[in-house]
């Protein structure tokens, strides 16, 4: 189980990040989820891990969406205004994707393109946000990335077929 | 899939693990002590229900408590509504008690009865 989690975990804390936006969340649903797992499952299969964490790390993570919903809301309620990204003015995802062109050096590059790829992730809907890194980076298939959703397959399909064309329009011409 | 979407796709997980590589050390070293945190819970015994942490005894009682007084001043749809964000706000709470918020709202909205059955 060490070994598992050790895998994983760096992938899963990206993923919260990209859904959250924020690092101590993130690392609240990593930790959260492998808790879950460790503590619910750790006597099952070892082969049943991968998808069992995809499960209960895509379940906080849409725990923590309704979770900041309802805070707004609340916020709203008490006379606060909401949380918002972008109060510093302008468009973020426009501002992170210009600055994506290839830069003086290798690396440089290569963080303004994650940078990109992060946020143009982030503007997405939940659902295809999930659905793209499930199928995409973690290599899940159509049914097991709707068993982690908790949605049908039919739908993983759509959702992932909405972020690939999305994020094609936004990305596609901007990367090196 | 056309040649170019491979390309587009090949090069966004390039881009995630690139991203994955380049995790923080002190971001590393937490998920570390979470990792060794949820990895010790195996060797703690389960404890009984009287022994909860008071926070979450605390928690409890009061999802409780607002319940039944909103209960008593509210249409049955406002209350659970309200009873939905307080649990959410609450960290207590289990996700699977999540699930199951619509299926308590469909018994407070009054579930079908036997009568209505014919």
């Amino acid at each position: 189980m060490d070994r598992f989690l050790a895998a994983v975990e760096g992938r899963a804390y990206r993923m919260a990040w990209i859904a959250t936006g924020n690092r101590e969340d993130a690392l609240d649903i990593v930790q959260d989820a492998m808790l879950r797992l460790v503590k619910g499952y750790a006597g099952r299969p070892e082969v049943e891990w991968p998808p069992l964490f995809q499960r209960i790390v895509q379940s906080a993570i849409r725990d923590w969406y309704r979770r900041n919903r309802v805070r707004n809301r609340w916020r709203q309620w008490l006379g606060f205004s909401p949380a918002t990204d972008d109060e510093a003015g302008g468009d973020p995802l426009q501002t992170t994707i210009a600055s994506a062109a290839p830069g003086p050096d290798g690396e440089l590059a290569s963080q303004h393109a994650i940078d990109a790829l992060e946020a143009a992730l982030r503007a997405l809907p939940l659902r295809q946000q999930q659905a793209f890194l499930l199928r995409q980076w973690e290599g899940l298939s159509v049914a097991d990335t709707a068993a982690a959703m908790g949605v049908s397959a039919g739908s993983v399909k759509t959702h992932y077929s909405r972020a690939v064309q999305a994020l094609r329009d936004k990305l596609e011409d901007h990367w090196p | 899939m056309s040649e170019r979407q491979d390309d587009f796709l090949r090069q966004t997980r390039e881009t995630l693990d690139a991203a994955e590589r380049g995790i923080d050390g002190a971001t590393r070293t937490r998920l570390a002590a979470a990792r060794r945190e949820a990895l010790a819970a195996l060797d703690r015994p389960h404890r009984p229900f009287w022994l909860l942490p008071a926070s979450g005894l605390a928690a409890a009682a009061t999802v409780a408590a607002l319940t039944v007084s909103l209960w008593q001043v509210q249409p049955v749809d406002d209350t659970l509504a309200a009873l939905e964000d307080i649990v959410l706000l609450s960290d207590e709470a289990e996700p699977e008690f999540y699930a199951e918020l619509e299926f308590y709202a469909w018994l407070a909205e009054g579930a079908p009865q036997e009568d209505d059955n014919g």
